[in-house]
């Protein structure tokens, strides 16, 4: 697992690539926290699931604490390009009622 | 180590639950799976099911801390994909004691964590628990039927 950084019109974009798993989870926590926390930190998030094949309910968690955090600072979080069996366990959660999840980057982007 | 069980090709692995193995487990288990032409689908809920499980026994399988040895054993057959979970311990029936999340609640109110139980009952056909003697077992099923039906969706 590994996440790369971009920034699209004043966006953070974070892509993690391989498994979010029970091994991996905390290194992505602390992958996403560190760039989503402290004062400079955009508020405003885009997760490019693209390149991700699998996550468990230990890498959501993250998700869910991520998500909650940038509410608290009037920020978003927007998921995309998700593949299906990822979206399956996103949607049995009922994290495609919490979260904005979107079928491309473009239209991620848009939801900001 | 890849063994026949009755009739049906069996993947068993026994092991320490931490996490690297827990990894090597769900990535054995998905080419086990796709060796034995499980679609991709299923295969992945599986896998899934499998990971969720263990990691709550790494999380909070012994009382006094110490690791839990796992047996883990994955029967592929024609209809169905079976899977059995064996390790000592108190006696812990997840299924029943494990408290159902409200997934209809919004952002704010959601609480963090508390999905692992309820992904493997959604995404398994079937789910057993026994005591059997000083072991817990853990028994899931899941079809492959229903899965090409999903996927024709």
């Amino acid at each position: 697992m590994n996440v790369t950084e971009t920034t699209r019109d004043g966006v953070l974009i974070l892509s993690p690539a391989g498994r979010i798993d029970t091994r991996t989870a905390s290194d992505f926590e602390q992958a996403v926290m560190a760039r989503a926390s402290g004062p400079d930190a955009s508020t405003r998030v885009l997760m490019n699931f693209e390149g991700l094949d699998y996550i468990n309910s230990t890498g959501m968690r993250v998700l869910l604490i991520l998500a909650k955090k940038l509410a608290s600072a009037s920020g978003k979080l927007v998921l995309c390009s998700m593949k299906e069996h990822i979206f399956e366990v996103f949607r049995i959660s009922g994290f495609n009622q919490i979260l904005t999840i979107t079928l491309t980057e473009e239209e991620a982007l848009g939801k900001f | 180590m890849q063994g026949r069980s009755g009739e049906a090709p069996t993947l068993v692995r026994d092991f320490v639950a931490d996490v690297d193995a827990l990894s090597r487990l769900t990535e054995d288990v998905e080419e086990f799976a796709r060796a034995e032409n499980v679609a991709p689908a299923p295969a992945q809920r599986v896998s899934l099911a499998i990971d969720e499980l263990v990691t709550n026994l790494i999380q909070y399988g012994s009382e006094d801390g110490a690791p839990v040895r796992v047996h883990v054993e994955v029967h592929c057959m024609p209809e169905v994909v079976r899977v059995v979970i064996e390790h000592r311990g108190v006696p812990f029936d997840p299924f029943v004691e494990a408290p159902v999340p409200d997934t209809s609640l919004p952002l704010a109110e959601r609480p963090i964590g508390g999905l692992g139980v309820f992904l493997v009952q959604s995404l398994m056909s079937g789910t057993r628990y026994e005591r059997i003697g000083d072991r817990n077992r853990i028994t899931l099923t899941r079809t492959l039927d229903a899965d090409q039906e999903d996927e024709g969706q």
